[in-house]
Formats: structure tokens, C-alpha cells, sequence
């Protein structure tokens, strides 16, 4: 080596080891400014160096401090021990570990991750002489993964323990996630819903459902439109639920879209939300009945529409509605809606314990099924099977333990506890309806007939103010119902002065009801006696007395006839045997006999006066059989033209006696009658006007035909027959005068009895007569209804057919004969029975014995005129109302007119009218009339 | 018992025999008759009887009527009346009281008693 090598040489060294330290410096700097961990290792895992990051790591002042200390130095034993058998490792093998991310722990228990290379250290020659790595702390990374990590981990736990499901589908319905409670709900496992995707979600889709599900699918992953639906799904073991599915989002992910979404099982919600409905429904029901039946105006009405809503409400096939008719024990069927509505079938009357309805009625108890076919109570399975009948609820109307009746229906679906609570709500309310109908009905009748009743009745106060009045009272006191309203009890009762009515309170009160004989008095203040019964009661903490007031005045009027009649008769039984008593007790008593024409003349009077007495006694009896209607008459066909020659035969004798002629004209018509009796009212008559006619005279005794019956006619030349005493002569014992009986040998009794024996055969007998100038008494009777057809009218035309005492009856009041004729042919032509009075006093006399249906008056009238006549009229009451034809000479005024009506009058002027226009207007009012008549006859 | 002269006012005229007989042959007095009412007051009038026997239903004036028109005429109210009748009910006992007349007969009478009955009723 030349010096220039060697100085070469020398320079080369001295530049090499420049260089190297250079290089070394620059190794140095890196390592200590790495913020990785850098160390070398000799083969026993010494440290031979390490950089500054480690020693700051280690907690050493200086790398230099390290060199010849091992890891279990600084680290625990644990990571120490790890990273021993690293090393060691690479020593033997030579391999390498490339980013290891190992966990440090050190003595302090605090741990540190870190990502590691370490490799092999090799000398020149390429033998391995330890090891170095470096180290990246990794600590914050790791830490940032583990809670990651940690957080997905609870989110799903999170997802697990809510009751929504997560789920996520690609646009090919495959599920990209499925929450692990799909299992729970669904009954299918995430497996597989993940293998058969979105297909075993369709398929387990209701129906119904199916349409709407897809199309929100549809739109949803098309164009992101939210999805929110509410399905029904079958599960995998078949039972349905209902669930509530949503999809929150969609979002691409390698050009594939993706939903997110949810499903809650809402089955719990639905079955509630269908509950809240079902008995919203119901709870409609219920009012819907309740308004019904407060509005309904009839039993009948109320439960048909009762039975209309329920069957529309709890969706039944039919509902019927029975009640409960106790007399008989039955169910009547009231009500029937739905697919039967008759109410008169087999069902209409079904015996209490018959059947399940009559059962149900029975028990007191509800029959409630869902499986109709199998119930033993249906009777007809085979019909309940064809018509489809699943469920029957019967429930009993009861108000208070008491059946009024039966509510039942049949449905094709079960139905639910809240369907039959709502049916026993309407029961209830049904119960109380018939119930309170019941009532109404009971109530209308009674007050029909408080109303109706044809006695008085009142209601008053403490004070005797009256509160309430029937019709009878106010017709009675001939006043409104207002006005009697406004008064009080000593208003109208004159013995109960207000002074007084404390007392007669008292009474009432104490005694709770009485009965006693009192007066009222109309508003024209006409006084009548009453029988009252008032009855004390205490209504809702008022007092009242409830009282019926019975007029008495027709009683009274019969007790005192009685009495009088009794005493009549005492009177003159009493009479002939006063003169028996008396002559016989003198003969008995042997004071005659020294005298014995005195003796012989008492036994004259004792044997007259027993011949008085029988045929009074005869007479007694006859009229008391007949009025009683226990005489039989023995009808039978009978000629009037017999009846009157036998009649006439029987008194030829007494009419000689007494020097009197007798006149007969007969009529050889046909009778319908008892002969004997009608020949008795014919001698009768005859033995009167004997009687009573002057020696010398003659008497008339004639019959006519009328449209129906014969008109006899006894007339007589007698002293007639005082006015006064016209209509009492018909009555027992009224003979004109008292002595008759005496010097004419009568019992008293003839007339009366004449009089029953026409009523007997529906005929009448009247008089009319002029004292000083005679009597004619007319008696009619029937004919036989052929001879109605043919009788002659007397007058030249032929009569109307007609029956038997049916036509009106009408009195012509007319003074000149001639127009009392044309006036009796005209009412005569239209069916009328016609009577003509001549004069107002004859009708006043006529007309309550042959009481017409029409009174036809002329104005102008002898002894009494036309105002006279309805004057007198007035005062009977059966003649008040009489219809009235009036006609006059001249024009009559109001008051006039007022004066001269009865019932319905009509007022004519007689130069006013054609004879035609007369007609007209009469027979009008006769037609007015025989209506009239006609319907008094049928009442 | 001294010899009375007693009126009988009847419109029967049996009854009015009848009694006449009983009241001569039994109390041998003198009866007067009449048969009405009107006429039974003129007889009072013209004969002073000691005693009236009078009917009570009569035809036009009532036997009544006749006591009240004696009580009116001052020369024969002073005349005692015995009603007689056929018709007797409580009510017309108290009416027949009422009008002040001595006693009433019941008919019909025994014909042997009726004199007691009068002698009894006006205390002779």
C-alpha cells in the first residue's frame, strides 16, 4: 500500500468513519423524534437500545438506562411473558411479525394496545442476534373500536327487547336484517325469513290485506314514499294477528335501495280498539231503545221498533218480543223483526214453561248460546241447522222479580259477553216500557172512564177548591169546565156554606171516605138533590178529597111515587074493606038483630064492597103482571073487525043501562096481538066513555088504517076531560075525579092497564079532549108487515111499504082541517106516521103520549098559540130537542124564532113558498128527522 | 055517659052508613053525616056538634082542607076533629099532628070500638 494509498487509505478510513457517524447521528435523530416505540433486542430479549418514545414509555430518563433490562422490567408478567415467546420465536425461526396489535398491561394494572412489527436483528453476516420492532400505540383507535363495538352490541340487544321489530329488504323483498323477536310474533325464525325473504311475509298476508301491503311496498321502494300500513297476519302455528308495518327510510347502497322498517304487533290494540267499537255500538243501542220506547205512543208500536233496532244493532237473523198475559198463563207475541215479521204465526202464542221461550218466562232466568244446533233447549235443530243459527240469547222482561214478557233473538254469528250485556240492557229497559205502557193503558181507561162515568165526579183541595171535573159534573151544573174549575164547593153545593166546609173537611178526613145526601145547584141556579161519596187521600203530601156526585132527583122522584103509590093502594084496598069490616062487625057484634033490614043492608055493603074489592085486587095484579112483563101475551093473528064487535057485545049490556048508543065502524085488517088483551083496552075505553056520556048520546067507535099500524077511535059526547088532568089519567088511581070510582063502579086502574096492553103490542094510546064537549081516545097498534103493503090510506092513494112502527112519527098542529089534510098526505106519502092536533092546547096533550120524531107547528093556533105550545113543551125533557117545521102567515123575527125552537127548526112563511118549496123543505127535515130517530131506536 | 051528637064527613057512603050505625047503636049518640068536605063545615055551622069525624081523602076538598077552614071560621073551631083514614103512614101521622087535630082512627075501625075510641080520644 502506497503512502498515497495509505494517506489514500487514511482518508478513505477517516472519511468512512465521518460518514458512518454521520449516518449513525442520523439514525439516532430519527429514532428519538419517532413517536413509535423502537427497541433492540439481543437473542435473549435484552434490551441492547431503545429509542426516546420508549423510555418516556418505560418512565426512564434516558434510552441508555434500558440496555441489558428485559420486558418483565417494565411490563406485567403476563404481557411480558407474550411477548418473550414473540420474540424468541422470530430468534429461532427468523420469521417475521408483521402489525400484531397486542394488548399491554402494565404493572399499574393500566393497559395499552399497540400494533407491532417485530424481526429478526442479523449481523453481517446475516445470523441472528437478537430482535427490534417497532410499536404504534394504538390505544385510542382500539378504544374507539371497542365502543363501536360495545354500542351495536347493545342496539341490539335494544332491538331484541323492544316489542317492534326491525327489518330491512333490498328492492328484490330479500330481508337484509330481520330483528330476533320476529320469532316471538310471527312464529317463524330469523332463518327462515332470511332463506324465503319477503315471500313468507306476502304469503302470510289476510286476503284482503294482500292488495294494499304490495302497492306500499311498491311505492316505497320506487320512490321512497313512507309506508305505513295496518295488516292481518297469519302465524306460522295459523292463529291471526293484526300488526302495524312502516318503513322509515330508504337509502342505495352499491346500486342496490334498501327499506328500513318496523312491525309492532297491534293484535292486543285491535281487539281493544274492536271492543271500545263494539260496545260504542252497543252503547247506541241501548239509547237508540231508550228514545224509542219513551217516544212510542202504543205497547205494540214501542216493541216492534225495539225489536227492529236490535236485530239491526247485534246483527241478529230475527228478535221477537213476547209479553206475558196472565190470565191465561201465555207469551203473546208482540214484536218480530228481521227474516220473519209476522207476528200471528205458530210463535204468537206460546204457554208459560213451554219451549225455551215459555221456559225462559218460567225461570226468571236468561238462556244465552253460541252453539245453537247443540242446545237442547232449541226445539227445531234441523231448521236452526238449514237457516244457519249459531247463537240465541233469550232474556226474560222482568220488573222487580215480575216476568212482563220475553226478549229473544237468533244470529248466524256467536255472539259477545258485550253483545248480551247490551241485549240485557235492552231487556231491562223493554221490562220497564211494558211495564209503564201497562200503567198508561190502565190509566187511560180509568180515565176514560172517570171522564165518561155518568156521574159527577170532582177532585178538590183542603180548601174545596175543585181541581179537576168530569163531563157528567159540568153537564149537571150546566156549566164549562173552565167555569166549574174557577169555583169551590160551597159555589155549587148550597148546604156546604164556606162557613161550613172546614167542618164537612174535617169528615172527610177523619172518616177517609163518607157518603151522605146533598144539593147542587146549576148556573140558572135549578137546585137537585146528589148523593155524594168523597174520599179522602193524601197525594205526594197534598190533600184531596175525590168525590162522585150522583143525582139523585130520578130516585127521589121514584121513592116518592112509591110511596105515594103504596099509599094509594093501602088506600083503596083499604076503602071497601073499612065498609066490610065495619058492616060485618056490626052484625057480628048481634046489635042488628032487632033491626034486621039494617042487618040486611049491612050484608049488601059487605058483599059490594068484596065485589069492589076483587076487581080491584083483579086489576092490581094484571097491571102489575103486565109492567112487570110477566103476563104472557098470547099473540096471534087476529082481525080488528072481531076484536071490535066482541069488544062492543061485551059492554052492550052496560051501554043500554045507561042509555047510550054505540056507532061502530070496522076495519076487517089483520093484527098481530093477544086478542083477550086488546078486547080488554077496547071495553075498557068503551066502559069509560059509557060512562061518562050523558043519557042519550052516542059513541063512535071506528078504526083506520095508518102506513103500519090501526088508528082506533073511541070519541064520546061526554064532559071531557079537564087539561090539567089529560096526562094524569093514564097513571093508577087518577081518575078525574075521586067520586068516579064511587058513583062509575071503576077500580081506577082501567086506563093504565089500556095504556100497558098498547105498549105490550108497541102501540100507544093518548086522548085528546074538550071539557063540556067530550073525549076521543085513540089507540094504535100494529098491523100485521103483509098488510102494510095493500092497506089503503083513506085518502084514495096507497101507503108506503114500510115496517112495523119504523117511520117517523109527526104531529101536524093545524086549526083548519084542510091543510091538516094535505099536510098529513104529504108526511104520510114519505113513511111517516101522522097525528093531527086542532088546536096548541091538543098537542101540548098529544104530544107527550105520542112523543113525535117531527113537530110541524102553524103559528096561528086556538086557545094556545104557536109560542104557548113550545112553551109548554119545553118543560117535558124528552120533548126539548124535538125537531120544529114552523110555519107562519107572517115573517117571524129573531126572538120570535128563538121562542119557537126545540131541537133542529126550520121557519117557513107561508105566502113565501110554493106548496113544492114547502114540501121540500119539510120532508127534509123529516128525512133529518127519521135519521135521527132511526138512531135513537138502535141505541 | 051523656047522649053526644057527633058529625061524620065521608064521601063513601058505606063507610058513612057503617059508622053512623056503629056510633047510634053502640054510644046511642046522634050522628050527623056528610058527604064532601064543604058540605061537613056548613053542617058544623048550622048543628053545633060536640065532635067531628072526618075523612081524610076526599075528593075536592080534602079532609085536611076542611080543618083548616073550621080552625079559620071562629063560630066552629072550637069544634074537636077526629081524622079518619085509610091512609096511614108514619109521615101523615105527623102531619095530621102537626095540623092540631084531637086524635086520629085507623081504617079500617071495629065498628064495636069506635065510640070507645072517640070517648078515649077527646077525654069525654
Amino acid at each position: 500500500m502506497t503512502l498515497h494509498g495509505i494517506v489514500s487509505d487514511v482518508t478513505e478510513r477517516k472519511q468512512s468513519k465521518e460518514a458512518l457517524m454521520e449516518e449513525r447521528h442520523l439514525l439516532h435523530t430519527l429514532m428519538d423524534n419517532l413517536p413509535d416505540t423502537v427497541y433492540f433486542k439481543d437473542r435473549e430479549s435484552r434490551f441492547t437500545q431503545i429509542n426516546l418514545s420508549l423510555a418516556n414509555a418505560f418512565g426512564l430518563n434516558h434510552p441508555s438506562q434500558a440496555v441489558g433490562k428485559t420486558d418483565f422490567d417494565f411490563y406485567s408478567a403476563e404481557h411480558a411473558e407474550l411477548a418473550y415467546r414473540d420474540e424468541q420465536e422470530i430468534v429461532r425461526t427468523g420469521q417475521p411479525i408483521v402489525g400484531k396489535e397486542e394488548k399491554e398491561t402494565w404493572p399499574d394494572g393500566s393497559v395499552t394496545w399497540v400494533s407491532t412489527t417485530k424481526m429478526a436483528l442479523r449481523d453481517s453476516s446475516g445470523k441472528i442476534i437478537g430482535t427490534f420492532g417497532v410499536s404504534r400505540d394504538i390505544t385510542l383507535r382500539k378504544r374507539a373500536e371497542d365502543a363501536i363495538r360495545e354500542g351495536e352490541l347493545r342496539y341490539r340487544s335494544l332491538l331484541s327487547n323492544i316489542p317492534d321489530i326491525a327489518w330491512t329488504v333490498d328492492d328484490k323483498l330479500r330481508f337484509a336484517f330481520i330483528g330476533d323477536n320476529i320469532e316471538m310474533v310471527s312464529g317463524y325464525s330469523r332463518a327462515e325469513i332470511y332463506e324465503r325473504g319477503a315471500q313468507i311475509y306476502l304469503e302470510s298476508l289476510h286476503p284482503e290485506d294482500v292488495q294494499k301491503v304490495k302497492e306500499g311496498f311498491r311505492a316505497l321502494l320506487a320512490t321512497g314514499q313512507p309506508f305505513e300500513v295496518e295488516c292481518r297476519l297469519k302465524r306460522k302455528d295459523g292463529a291471526w294477528i293484526w300488526v302495524h308495518d312502516r318503513a322509515i327510510a330508504t337509502y342505495e347502497k352499491d346500486g342496490i335501495r334498501y327499506a328500513d322498517g318496523l312491525i309492532s304487533d297491534i293484535t292486543e290494540r285491535k281487539r281493544a280498539e274492536a271492543e271500545m267499537a263494539e260496545r260504542h255500538r252497543l252503547s247506541i243501542l241501548v239509547a237508540e231503545v231508550g228514545g224509542v220506547l219513551t217516544r212510542a205512543e202504543s205497547l205494540r208500536q214501542g216493541l216492534q221498533e225495539c225489536a227492529e233496532i236490535l236485530t239491526r244493532s247485534i246483527c241478529a237473523a230475527f228478535a221477537r218480543i213476547w209479553t206475558v198475559n196472565e190470565e191465561e198463563n201465555v207469551l203473546e207475541l208482540q214484536a218480530s223483526a228481521g227474516i220473519y215479521t209476522h207476528i200471528n204465526g205458530g210463535h204468537a202464542r206460546v204457554p208459560v214453561g213451554k219451549s225455551k221461550i215459555g221456559r225462559i218466562a218460567e225461570s226468571g232466568v236468561p238462556h244465552l248460546t253460541n252453539s245453537v244446533q247443540e242446545d237442547s233447549w232449541v226445539g227445531d235443530a234441523e231448521w236452526a241447522g238449514r237457516e244457519g243459527m249459531v247463537a240465541f240469547a233469550g232474556y226474560p222482561l222482568k220488573v222487580e222479580e215480575r216476568v212482563l214478557g220475553v226478549v229473544a233473538a237468533f244470529a248466524r254469528q256467536p255472539l259477545t259477553e258485550t253483545t248480551l250485556q247490551a241485549v240485557a240492557s235492552v231487556a231491562d229497559a223493554t221490562a220497564q216500557f211494558i211495564k209503564r205502557k201497562r200503567a198508561e193503558e190502565a190509566l187511560r181507561l180509568t180515565q176514560f172512564s172517570v171522564e165518561h162515568a155518568a156521574d159527577g165526579v170532582f177532585w178538590m183541595d183542603s180548601q174545596g177548591r175543585i181541581v179537576y171535573v168530569n163531563e157528567a159534573a159540568c153537564r149537571s151544573l150546566g156549566r164549562s169546565r173552565e167555569e166549574v174549575l174557577s169555583l169551590s164547593i160551597p159555589d155549587i153545593d148550597p148546604l156546604v156554606p164556606k162557613e161550613n166546609w172546614g167542618t164537612v173537611w174535617a169528615q172527610i178526613k177523619a172518616r177517609g171516605s163518607m157518603t151522605f145526601e146533598s144539593q147542587h145547584q146549576t148556573k140558572l141556579g135549578r137546585i137537585f138533590p146528589v148523593e155524594v161519596t168523597a174520599n179522602y187521600l193524601d197525594f205526594d203530601g197534598k190533600e184531596y178529597s175525590f168525590a162522585f156526585a150522583h143525582d139523585i132527583t130520578e130516585r127521589r122522584e121514584v121513592e116518592r111515587t112509591k110511596s105515594e103509590l103504596v099509599s094509594v093502594v093501602s088506600h083503596e084496598l083499604r076503602t071497601p074493606l073499612t065498609s066490610i069490616r065495619g058492616a060485618l062487625g056490626l052484625l057480628a057484634g048481634g046489635l042488628l038483630r032487632s033491626q034486621p033490614e039494617k042487618g040486611e043492608r049491612m050484608l049488601e055493603i059487605a058483599v059490594s064492597n068484596t065485589d069492589r074489592l076483587v076487581r080491584l085486587i083483579n086489576d092490581i095484579l094484571d097491571l102489575e103482571r103486565m109492567e112487570s112483563g110477566k103476563m104472557n101475551m098470547e099473540k096471534q093473528t087476529c082481525n080488528a073487525a072481531q076484536l071490535m064487535t066482541q069488544a062492543v057485545d061485551s059492554v052492550r049490556d052496560l051501554a043500554e043501562k045507561a042509555g047510550v048508543a054505540l056507532s061502530v065502524t070496522t076495519q076487517s085488517v089483520r093484527l098481530w096481538g093477544d086478542p083477550d088483551r086488546i078486547i080488554q083496552a077496547f071495553i075498557n075505553l068503551l066502559s069509560n066513555a059509557i060512562k061518562f056520556s050523558p043519557q042519550g048520546r052516542t059513541i063512535w067507535f071506528s078504526a083506520a088504517p095508518q102506513v103500519d099500524v090501526i088508528l082506533f077511535e073511541v070519541k064520546d059526547n061526554g064532559r071531557g076531560i079537564p087539561h090539567e088532568k089529560q096526562a094524569s089519567i093514564f097513571e093508577r088511581f087518577q081518575q078525574v075525579d075521586a067520586s068516579d070510582r064511587r058513583e062509575k063502579g071503576g077500580t081506577g086502574l082501567g086506563l093504565p092497564i089500556t095504556r100497558s096492553i098498547a105498549q105490550q103490542h108497541g102501540g100507544r094510546v093518548w086522548v085528546r079532549s074538550t071539557e063540556g064537549q067530550g073525549s076521543t081516545f085513540f089507540l094504535t097498534l100494529p098491523l100485521m108487515p103483509a098488510e102494510t103493503t095493500s092497506v089503503s090510506d083513506g085518502r084514495g092513494g096507497k101507503s108506503v111499504l114500510g115496517k112495523v112502527n119504523d117511520g117517523p112519527r109527526v104531529l101536524v098542529v093545524e086549526d083548519d082541517p084542510d091543510l091538516a089534510r094535505v099536510l098529513t098526505t104529504v108526511f104520510e106519502r114519505h113513511g111517516a106516521v101522522v097525528v093531527n092536533a086542532r088546536t096548541g092546547q091538543e098537542a101540548v096533550q098529544v104530544c107527550p103520549q105520542f112523543i113525535p120524531d117531527l113537530l110541524v107547528l102553524d103559528v096561528m093556533l086556538p086557545e094556545l098559540d104557536g109560542f104557548g105550545v113550545v112553551e109548554q113543551l119545553r118543560k117535558h125533557e124528552r120533548l126539548r130537542h124535538l125537531p120544529v117545521a114552523v110555519y107562519s102567515v107572517k115573517e117571524l123575527d129573531d126572538s120570535e124564532r128563538a121562542r119557537l125552537r126545540l131541537g133542529e127548526s126550520i121557519f117557513m112563511t107561508k105566502s113565501r113558498l110554493t106548496p113544492q118549496e114547502f114540501e121540500e123543505r119539510a120532508i127534509g127535515l123529516l128525512n133529518w128527522a127519521r135519521s135521527g130517530c132511526k138512531e135513537r131506536r138502535l141505541q | 055517659m051523656t047522649t053526644k051528637r057527633v058529625l061524620i064527613v065521608d064521601d063513601e057512603d058505606d063507610i058513612r052508613e057503617v059508622a053512623q050505625i056503629s056510633l047510634e047503636m053502640v054510644a046511642g049518640w046522634t050522628v050527623l053525616t056528610a058527604s064532601s068536605g064543604s058540605s061537613g063545615l056548613e053542617i058544623a055551622g048550622s048543628q053545633q056538634p060536640d065532635a067531628i069525624l072526618l075523612d081524610v081523602m076526599m075528593p075536592g076538598m080534602d079532609g085536611p082542607a076542611t080543618f083548616q077552614n073550621l080552625q079559620a071560621d071562629p063560630a066552629i073551631r072550637h069544634i074537636p076533629v077526629i081524622l079518619m083514614t085509610a091512609k096511614l103512614q108514619p109521615s101523615d101521622r105527623r102531619r095530621f099532628a102537626e095540623l092540631g087535630v084531637a086524635g086520629v082512627v085507623a081504617k079500617p075501625f071495629d065498628p064495636l070500638k069506635l065510640a070507645e075510641q072517640v070517648t078515649e080520644t077527646l077525654r069525654w
